[in-house]
Formats: C-alpha cells, sequence, structure tokens
C-alpha cells in the first residue's frame, strides 16, 4: 500500500496517481485534509509499529509514504476552549507532540517529506546554507528602528518580508474575512522615515534588494534535481516577488542547468536540514552569482514540469513504487 | 448568503483599517507593506464538485483533452 | 552578447519555404524567413557574430531587426556562450501517462448501449481518461443522461460530445441543463443548427456550449486539416516527434460497434459486443500507425506546421502509400498557401477512392 496525504483539489497529486495507475499499482490510498487524530491510534512495542492513523491502511502494510500537502491535527471541543486558558496552550503543546511523533513513524517508510517538514524555518534555514557556502542576502531580523535605519544606509535599496509565514486571515465573519499578504516587497526611505523611533513593533525580516537576470525555482528530490529560470524581470509586476503572477503576460519558465558546484551545495544544504524532498528559490544576481533564498516543502510543482517538460511526477511514482 | 453590497463592505474595510491604523505601533515593523484583499467565501458547493472517481479527488474544475480528438468540424 | 537564445519552450521548426517559432508555454505560432532560420545553431540560437560577418549589407539589418523583434515579443533573448550552456535544450519525451490516451466512441443511431460501469471500468484500466462522444442521430435524453451520470463518479476526466441539433432540445433548454449539471463536459457541439455560434462560453476548455451549421451526420467528415485544429502545447509538440499526433494511443468504435484505432478506417479489431477493449488493441495490427511521425509523412515533413498540426491516415492523397500526405490538407508548404483541399486536381484520385465525391456539407 502506497499512502499519499494530500488535498483534494491539489492536481500534482492526480498526476502522480495517473503513472501510479499507468504502472499498474492500484494498492493507493489518498488521505485528504485536514486529518483528525483524535480518533486514531499509534501503538509503539517491540515487535510492530500498530496503528490505525490512515483507516484501512494498516501501518504494516505500507510500503511508501508521501507526505504532499494537508495537515494531521487534533480537535479540541469548544467548551475547553471557553474555559480556563492554559488548558488549550496546554492541550496545544501535548498534541503538537504527538503530530511530531506521527510523522516521525512514517519516515520510517520509504517516504517523501513528512508533516514536519512544514515546520522547517526559513532562519535557520539561511544560516545553514550560508553553512554550506551557499550566497545568501545579508539578512536583518528585528523591530529596532535604528538598526533598520543603519541597515538600509548599507544598500542603495532594502526589502522586508514575514519571519515564517506570509498570510493573515482575519476573520469578519462566518463568511467573510480579509486576507492579508505579507509578500516581498521594497521598503523604501519614505516608510523608514515613517517609523518613529520609541515603539513596540513586533519584529520583521530585512534583506539587500538583490538585482535579478532571473529566478530559480529548483525541485530537490532524494538527490535529483530539477531546476527552471524565471524570467521575471520581464515584467513589472512580477519584479520583486515572481509569486505575484503576472496573468496577461505570464513570466517566461524555462529548464536551466545548474553550475555542478551549487548543485552539491543544495544536495548537503538538504541533508543538513534533513528534508528528502522540496523546492528552492534562488536568485541569480546579473554578474551571474547564484543566490539562495528559502526552501518550501510542499510547493507547486505542476508548474514546473509542466514548463519545462520535466519527468517529476513519473519519478514520484517510480519512487514509491521502489523502482528508482 | 447575499454578497455584501459595495457600501457595507467598504464600511468593513475601513473599519478593518482603521483597527490596523489604531494598532500600528504594535503590528509588525513592516506592517505599512501589507496588502489587502476582502474575501466573501463563496466555496463551491460539495455537489458542484467535479469528482475522479479512484482518484478520491474532487476539485472546482476538470481538465480537457490537450489536442482534438477527431478532425470533423472546424471551430 | 555575441548570442541570441530563443527561450526552450519556444522551438524552431523549419520547412521548405519558412520556418515556424512555435511558443509553447504561451500557445503562439510566428514566421520566420527562411535566411533567418537556416542561421540557427542546434535551432535554439544565433551567433551574432556569424551573421554580421556571413550576411550581405541590407540583409544584416533586416536579420537584425527581426531578432530585435523577438527579443521584444519575449521568445528569446540576447546572451553569450557561457550563458547559453545554462539553459538546455527542452526534453523531448513525450510524458502521457496512458496505455490508451483518448477514445472515440460513434453512433448512427443516437444510443450507445455498450457505455456501461464495466465499460468504464475497462477505460480505466487503459488509463483513459478523456472521452468523445460523436452522435450522428438524436440521444434520447434518458439515455445519454444515464451515460452523464456514469462519467460523473467515474476516473474519466472530460468527456467531448457531438450531436446533432434539433428544435425540442433547444426549447426545452436541454443543452444548456446538460453543460450546467455535468461538469465534465468539455464541450456539447451540436450540428445541424440554424447558425454557428458558440451559444455558452466555458472556462479554461471546459464547459463550452457550440452550435455548427455543418451536417456532420458519418465518420467520412472527419480528416480535415485546418489552422483551426493546430494546438500548440509541449504535449502536442512531443507527441508528434515521437509518434502519430492523431492516431497514437486512440481507440474508437464506430457505428457497427467495430473496436477500431480511428472510426474512419477500415481495419476492424473486433466487435464490442464480442471483445473486449483490451483484446482488441493486442491483436495484431492495431498499433501499426501509432509510430509514423510527421517527418516521415511526404509533404508534412516539409511544412513548417508539422509539430503543432495532427495528423490523419484514414483518408490520404495517394491512397496506395500508408506515409502520402493526408487527403484533406489543403496547404501547400513549398508556396506557404492554403487552398481547398476538395476541388483541388491532384486530390481526385483520394476523393474517389475514399467515395467522398458527394459534397460532405
Amino acid at each position: 500500500m502506497i499512502v499519499i496525504h494530500s488535498q483534494q483539489d491539489e492536481s500534482t497529486t492526480d498526476d502522480v496517481l495517473d503513472w501510479l495507475y499507468y504502472f499498474g499499482m492500484e494498492q493507493v490510498k489518498r488521505v485528504n485534509g485536514t486529518n483528525p487524530i483524535n480518533a486514531k491510534a499509534l501503538r509503539i512495542n517491540n515487535h510492530t509499529q500498530h496503528s490505525n492513523l490512515f483507516d484501512d491502511a494498516e501501518s504494516s502494510a505500507i510500503n511508501a509514504y508521501w507526505y504532499r500537502r494537508g495537515h494531521l491535527a487534533c480537535e479540541i471541543s469548544e467548551p475547553i476552549k471557553l474555559g480556563y486558558s492554559g488548558f488549550v496552550t496546554y492541550f496545544e503543546k501535548e498534541y503538537d507532540h504527538l503530530t511530531k511523533g506521527i510523522s516521525q513513524v512514517f519516515k520510517q517508510y520509504r517516504n517523501i517529506n513528512s508533516f514536519e517538514d512544514t515546520g522547517t524555518n526559513k532562519l535557520t534555514n539561511l544560516a545553514v546554507a550560508a553553512g554550506v557556502d551557499l550566497l545568501i542576502p545579508d539578512t536583518l531580523v528585528t523591530a529596532d528602528v535604528k538598526a533598520i535605519k543603519a541597515f538600509s544606509a548599507i544598500y542603495p535599496r532594502i526589502i522586508t518580508k514575514a519571519i515564517g509565514h506570509n498570510r493573515i486571515t482575519a476573520t469578519i465573519d462566518d463568511n467573510s474575512y480579509i486576507n492579508i499578504a505579507v509578500d516581498t516587497a521594497i521598503f523604501d526611505q519614505d516608510k523608514i522615515n515613517a517609523l518613529p523611533e520609541e515603539n513596540n513593533f513586533l519584529p520583521a525580516v530585512f534583506q539587500e534588494y538583490l538585482e535579478k537576470k532571473y529566478e530559480l525555482r529548483i525541485f530537490y528530490f532524494h538527490g535529483q534535481v530539477y531546476s527552471m529560470a524565471i524570467f521575471s524581470q520581464l515584467n513589472e509586476a512580477t519584479k520583486v516577488d515572481f509569486r505575484k503572477h503576472d496573468t496577461e503576460t505570464p513570466n517566461r519558465c524555462v529548464p536551466y542547468q545548474l553550475p555542478e558546484d551549487i548543485e552539491k551545495k543544495l544536495g548537503r544544504f538538504m541533508q543538513h536540514i534533513a528534508m528528502n524532498s522540496g523546492s528552492i528559490d534562488m536568485v541569480v544576481t546579473p554578474s551571474g552569482e547564484h543566490v539562495f533564498l528559502e526552501v518550501n516543502p510542499v510547493g507547486q510543482l505542476q508548474w514546473l514540469s509542466a514548463n519545462c517538460n520535466y519527468p517529476i511526477e513519473r519519478e514520484i511514482a517510480k519512487f514509491l513504487l521502489h523502482d528508482s | 448568503m447575499i454578497a455584501r453590497s459595495e457600501s457595507e463592505r467598504q464600511k468593513t474595510i475601513n473599519e478593518f483599517l482603521d483597527w490596523l491604523d489604531a494598532h500600528r505601533e504594535n503590528l509588525p515593523v513592516n506592517a505599512a507593506t501589507w496588502t489587502f484583499q476582502y474575501i466573501e467565501q463563496q466555496a463551491v458547493p460539495e455537489h458542484e464538485l467535479v469528482s475522479l472517481g479512484k482518484y478520491n479527488a474532487r476539485k472546482a474544475a476538470s481538465i480537457s483533452f490537450y489536442k482534438p480528438y477527431s478532425k470533423i468540424c472546424k471551430f | 552578447m555575441d548570442y541570441f537564445l530563443l527561450y526552450s519552450n519556444c522551438v524552431l521548426v523549419k520547412g521548405a519555404h519558412r520556418a515556424t517559432l512555435c511558443d509553447l508555454q504561451k500557445g503562439a505560432v510566428y514566421f520566420i524567413p527562411k535566411p533567418l532560420a537556416d542561421l540557427f545553431l542546434e535551432d535554439q540560437a544565433v551567433d551574432l557574430v556569424q551573421l554580421r560577418e556571413k550576411t550581405e549589407g541590407d540583409m544584416v539589418l533586416f536579420l537584425m531587426e527581426i531578432i530585435d523583434s523577438l527579443v521584444e515579443n519575449q521568445l528569446g533573448f540576447y546572451t553569450n556562450q557561457q550563458e547559453w550552456k545554462r539553459f538546455p535544450a527542452l526534453n523531448k519525451e513525450w510524458l502521457f501517462p496512458a496505455h490508451i490516451s483518448h477514445c472515440i466512441l460513434d453512433t448512427a443511431t443516437g444510443r450507445l448501449d455498450y457505455f456501461t460501469e464495466s465499460f468504464v471500468e475497462q477505460l480505466s484500466k487503459l488509463c483513459c481518461n478523456f472521452v468523445q462522444l460523436r452522435f450522428f442521430g438524436i440521444p434520447p435524453i434518458e439515455h445519454l443522461e444515464n451515460i452523464l451520470r456514469l462519467i460523473t463518479g467515474s476516473q474519466i476526466k472530460s468527456v467531448e460530445i457531438l450531436m446533432p441539433w434539433n428544435t425540442a432540445y433547444e426549447s426545452g433548454c436541454t443543452y444548456g441543463k446538460w453543460i450546467n449539471d455535468y461538469k465534465k463536459i468539455s464541450s456539447l457541439v451540436c450540428w445541424g443548427a440554424p447558425s454557428t455560434c458558440v451559444v455558452k462560453e466555458g472556462a479554461r476548455a471546459m464547459g463550452y456550449l457550440l452550435y455548427t451549421s455543418e451536417q456532420i451526420n458519418a465518420a467520412t467528415h472527419c480528416g480535415i486539416i485546418d489552422q483551426g485544429m493546430f494546438s500548440t502545447n509541449i504535449t502536442t509538440y512531443t507527441e508528434s516527434l515521437n509518434f502519430n499526433s492523431c492516431l497514437n494511443r486512440k481507440i474508437s468504435i464506430d457505428i457497427q460497434g467495430d473496436v477500431k484505432n480511428c472510426p474512419s478506417m477500415k481495419e476492424s479489431y473486433g466487435n464490442i459486443g464480442d471483445t473486449t477493449l483490451v483484446e482488441a488493441i493486442g491483436k495484431p495490427g492495431f498499433k501499426k500507425y501509432w509510430n509514423i511521425t510527421k517527418d516521415q509523412v511526404s509533404i508534412c515533413k516539409d511544412c513548417e506546421f508539422r509539430h503543432v498540426c495532427t495528423d490523419c491516415r484514414a483518408y490520404l492523397e495517394d491512397p496506395g502509400d500508408v506515409y502520402s500526405k493526408p487527403l484533406k490538407c489543403g496547404y501547400d508548404p513549398y508556396i506557404c498557401e492554403w487552398a481547398e483541399w476538395s476541388t483541388h486536381p491532384l486530390k481526385q484520385k483520394g476523393i474517389n477512392f475514399y467515395g467522398l465525391e458527394k459534397p460532405a456539407f
């Protein structure tokens, strides 16, 4: 049995299933969405690993596991949430521990990613990247206005972004909310000057602005590397953050061959952070330097395989079938 | 659900922005760069989703074949 | 910057008289004059130093202006030899995981009684997720809705339907209702309608309702080669490099229930009444056209459209030659002109052979 943890509308999962069915594999269990673990069991002893975490897929019969997307969650009841505050904090910590434990258990199978990977830390990842000699942008995390001013004085331009999470859902009522996007943005002199120095701000990330020849999206998968260049500089709307897709003129996206030493360093980086698969963002500067930005364990793949005609989905299927 | 009128929407957004302004000093230091989108959930009702049988997938729209099946009429 | 390099999903396809530049990412086709096409190295890059050295006076300016406009249209960029190494050519493999990629079902009566749960299961085993239903007679409402319900819960990703237009269905809003209720319909084409028009615009090639005034009452109407049927994408391009762009991974059942590669062909591999699809495909000859590529077909191999076009092996200009050009193509790649195929003197032999003399519409 191959277990895939995903979401019901996740297309890359469909594409990989196409290949699994093509190779004649029908023993596939796709689990979708947020999976409450309240009624699940994890049993650990000297003889077997036994659990009913994925319903009819007994863990002993699992041959491979792919964490694609979705959550493992423990539902805490409303009366508890409305009661003494310390309870929720305690239960959240307790079930977070269980969730991590379950992730670890699934890492014992032949696996691609695990739920735990979603907690990867963008700041420590930058430090690890620098440690394996990848270039990274000069980065400052602070709420100290003086420090921001001093930092901005070093570079012609600086940018800012979130520390780890780039969406806030501000609930208005049951049917509506305000979506706040904390995307990469230029932090220009006007905004810096507008900051009062004596304040109780929360920190954010500031980085030197990198001039880009093109951006790279790299899919790393158990030692295989698939790279794509994104010519985001051609379109105004995508110059700062290529995720802000200009729908009228999509960015040109083509296969890219990374220099060998960069590929090796990325391999070492992924080994250091113990992530067997992920989507890496890099920038190539006008002088040809390759600068590491971040890694996303559950990044968009169709974008890469469709524009570059890479056999990524086939290779994922073959890996799950122990055929690679 | 009845969609909100334009003026009601604007009022909700303004209230939200006023709240942000009032608490500006306690928000992240880069909050001035945030962008906003007011979203009324119009999730596709479950019965309108396209289901893909053994794929255990349900999605808002399916996909067409990549080329003409046959060459029987011009469009 | 001594090179002009095409983005690798913009591919150069050289014809006898000119070339096309097929933008496979954005789905557009551009023309490139032969003198420029001939300068490309590995069909990817132009050495600008060489261009200036080897080309005569005015021509240099002319070619450089074209290259400038290609850069402006984001089809390629200026680079140097070192950077060129970083931009490999597109992977030429056809990546489509299906033993049978699509299926055409024809009926003269309006009924497809073999379309049952077990038939859908047969398609599923072959990884066939795309189906076209061609009704040459009016399908009873109940019958078609039964088929659509089977498709709704199945692995089938989308279905295209062709059927005769009729007043009763029109006044009962039946067509519109089907489009609304069955989200797997990519397009519903009603032929013999009072006019040709798009009745309901879909989105992303799904949910279209189209009327055509053409009379499409038999499989013999198939095989038309026309610019309107080009598809400019990586899947079509790589398939046409490696396989036959019409018949590869196709299965069909004609109006008699005979299982064939294509309904317009003579060769039958058994009747659906007593043969399974897998049995039919396994018979010798079923796949015999699958590997005939455009680069092997006479005249097509000199055509600049050959990798965005589809093929036809059912109706040939010279019925005795399996590598002959499709009969119903009126394009001449040597002079770059389209003509009406049905009145062309060189086509009369083929037209007589297939019994297509009666005006098709």
